[in-house]
């Protein structure tokens, strides 16, 4: 627990250059919003070749 | 397209290799999950190759330049910062999966007849990753990173025989840690060192793939996956989200850069190892100076030499059921994540 407060306050300070937070969470909020939708992209996919190879053995059997 | 992908396959046979993967299956069962952390390692590789290579362009290699081209890159390169927190951050999650991976082909024992060379590739590119972690420790010319070489440097000194040449190796002709050893791993962690885990890398691949993934006995394999596409596409999945972990600590915690390194003055209390290497440090501060009559410092380095040999002949070694084998790494294992969350408690 304290590990990982200290962490969420350490998250807070910065160097000089680093953008403030409000940037980064900006920045963060963008690049997962992207990263979740190539992940839903995939899994659909992933179900979708399950479903096909499931069937592919019923039709089999 | 298709004329474009025409074009390719009349000059590139992908066809033959595309047939293979498309044939090759992975075994289904509650442990599959194991397999993912393999794809996770190399995929965490390839961004230090990236991140790593951004990061020479303005990296200056001399103790009097080191520490203000980093300042450099963090304080007035675009999106420097957050590219040295990749690198810094991949570097962990690296070595964590690697480490993962490892550990779960042991279990698995997934070193036996025919994968002893799989098995003692993998052996050879995790060390080749701690010699990434230990050499790129320096680069930045910071203190922390300047005071942890000199120890760390110091260790295999100790070594009968070998020792004053593997630290004259690596330091270089001078007493301590100075300007060339700093253009020695500058070297090593750039040129060298890629170059031979490139080399490693395809072997542990090409083996790999031609010999299959391992299930574990006791595992009740439900069924095949292809590793084409099915298998490739959770890779994928894995990967994205191994991205997303490393987006979000290097925005939220980006790698502070610590004052530079003053040569003259002593080590400021509290220098400790990456947590990597907690372990062996852990182990080396607790034992007294001497244990019947030899150093103990010469002693942890023989057991590190004897356990090494030890898990590099693991496949001709085992021949019973593996139930000691077992407990052995699960004392290990167990051990090491001791000795980490021991350090990060008291030091």
């Amino acid at each position: 627990m304290i590990g990982l407060i200290t962490m969420i306050l350490q998250a807070g300070v910065r160097e000089e250059g680093i953008p403030e937070m409000g940037v980064r969470i900006s920045v963060w909020f963008i690049g997962i919003f992207l990263l979740t939708v190539g992940g839903a992209v995939l899994y659909l996919r992933l179900v979708e070749l399950k479903q096909k190879r499931k069937s592919d053995n019923t039709t089999g059997n | 397209m298709s004329r474009i992908y025409r074009w390719l396959a009349e000059r590139v046979p992908s066809g033959e290799l595309i047939l293979f993967l498309r044939r090759k299956t992975v075994p289904e069962h509650r442990h599959t999950p194991w397999y993912l952390f393999g794809g996770l390692t190399l995929f965490f590789f390839l961004i230090q190759l990236i991140s790593g290579t951004l990061l020479t362009i303005y990296y200056s290699p001399a103790p009097e330049t080191a520490h203000e081209s980093v300042t450099e890159i963090v304080q007035s390169v675009g999106y420097g910062w957050f590219v040295r927190g990749v690198h810094v951050w991949s570097s962990h999650l690296l070595i964590f999966c690697a480490l993962v991976h490892l550990t779960s082909k042991y279990f698995f024992r997934a070193y036996r007849k025919p994968r002893e060379l799989t098995w003692l590739s993998g052996v050879l590119l995790m060390l080749i990753l701690f010699g990434f972690a230990f050499t790129g420790h320096l680069l930045p010319w910071d203190t922390t990173g300047y005071f942890a070489t000199q120890i760390g440097t110091e260790i295999p000194g100790t070594l009968p025989f070998v020792g004053p040449i593997l630290v004259k190796l690596i330091r270089g002709a001078g007493e301590y840690v100075d300007a060339e050893t700093l253009t020695r791993m500058y070297s090593l962690h750039t040129v060298i060192l890629p170059m031979i885990s490139m080399i490693f890398i395809f072997f542990h691949l090409v083996l790999s793939q031609f010999s299959g993934s391992a299930s574990p006995a006791e595992a009740r394999v439900k069924g095949q996956i292809p590793f084409l596409p099915d298998f490739i596409i959770r890779d994928g999945l894995a990967w994205l989200l191994g991205l997303m972990i490393l987006f979000t600590v290097s925005i939220f915690f980006p790698p502070v850069l610590g004052p530079k390194a003053d040569i003259f003055a002593s080590p400021p209390p509290g220098i400790k190892p990456e947590w990597y290497f907690l372990p062996l440090f852990q182990v080396i501060r607790v034992l007294p100076g001497t244990i019947a009559g030899i150093a103990s410092e010469v002693l942890v380095n023989l057991t590190v030499a004897v356990l090494l040999g030890g898990i590099i002949c693991l496949p001709w070694f085992d021949r019973g059921n593996g139930r000691i084998l077992r407990f052995i790494g699960l004392v290990f294992l167990l051990f090491n994540i001791t000795a980490i969350a021991i350090s990060y408690m008291t030091i």
